[in-house]
């Protein structure tokens, strides 16, 4: 009688154990993948954020070019601190897209126009994170300068 | 009979309550990650709604009425407004677009009616508009939404005066 006692007792003990330890194991598994879709959600949240900012920049630098007679040096009337160089120019921000120099910068919008010929000018507006340089963004056009009469001449 | 009868150890209770509250902090932990990241999406989608989709109205208002040279920034009442001038069944007449008491706010109304910015239709809830000229068919508008969020756009007009 004791001996059976004490296997009934032994067999529930080991029963309690084993659903401890497959609800511990569940649990984990269940807390496993949320954590996976969390961390999954913030990183694309982020993306999203960062792609957001960029269309936004990119899609500003695109309608100011898009006007005839614009060069990279014009850029500085949309951002005093852009850096030119050649046909290029350079606008570093930070990570919350305040404009900043190039040391402590998270992005940067690079500018260019290429005069092909004396009313074509073709350009590209390219937002890229800074370090590791990552292109997010990029728009680009032709944009063409009317003929006027004194063209002819 | 001795397993039966046997004194309760105090690890019996421990245990038990132990996991609880693991199984309790661990539950909260995941609950408060996920409480964090709705709520920082949930914000996100919220400056959309409101900063961007004044931008957009204010956009789309630009390239709708760029004739002319027909879009411009003018200040009433020391606000300044987006207007847009046009012919309407020969009548000249303007549309205005501005923040007024924490609304964006559109009025239409033909040149010469002395104009009331309190009288505007409201479009949606906006804390601040400004806008600036940065040149000659080159503005700049800039939004906060009631957050605090800042936004802006660059707009260009294509028409010739």
């Amino acid at each position: 009688m004791n001996e059976l006692s004490k296997n009934t007792f032994s067999s529930r003990s080991s029963l309690l154990l084993m659903e401890i330890i497959l609800s511990i194991l569940f649990f984990s598994l269940a807390g496993t993948v949320c954590l996976q879709m969390f961390v999954k959600a913030k990183l694309l949240e982020q993306d999203t954020a960062e792609l957001d900012m960029a269309v936004r920049y990119v899609s500003s630098a695109a309608e100011f070019l898009n006007q005839p007679e614009r060069t990279a040096e014009s850029v500085a009337i949309l951002y005093p601190a852009a850096s030119v160089e050649g046909n290029t120019a350079f606008v570093w921000f930070k990570k919350d897209f305040s404009s900043c120099s190039q040391k402590e910068a998270c992005y940067r919008l690079e500018i260019r126009v290429l005069q092909e010929d004396t009313h074509t000018a073709v350009w590209s507006a390219v937002l890229y994170t800074e370090s590791p340089a990552e292109e997010i963004y990029r728009l680009e056009g032709t944009v063409y300068q009317p003929y006027t009469p004194q063209d002819r001449h | 009979m001795r397993f039966r009868t046997r004194s309760r150890h105090i690890i019996d209770l421990a245990f038990p309550i132990a996991l609880f509250f693991v199984f309790a902090v661990s539950s909260l932990s995941i609950l408060i990650l996920a409480a964090d990241i709705y709520a920082s999406t949930a914000s996100h989608l919220r400056i959309n709604d409101e900063n961007r989709t004044a931008l957009s109205y204010i956009a789309e208002k630009i390239r709708q009425n760029d004739t002319n040279g027909a879009v411009s920034i003018t200040s009433i009442d020391g606000i300044d407004c987006l207007a847009m001038s046009a012919l309407y069944n020969e009548i000249p007449c303007t549309t205005y677009i501005y923040e007024y008491g924490g609304m964006m706010k559109e009025l239409f109304i033909n040149d010469g009616i002395p104009v009331s910015l309190k009288s505007g239709r409201d479009i949606m809830a906006i804390s601040s508009l400004s806008m600036e000229q940065l040149e000659e068919q080159l503005w700049r508008f800039t939004t906060v939404d009631s957050d605090g969020n800042e936004d802006f756009l660059i707009a260009a007009g294509r028409s010739v005066p």
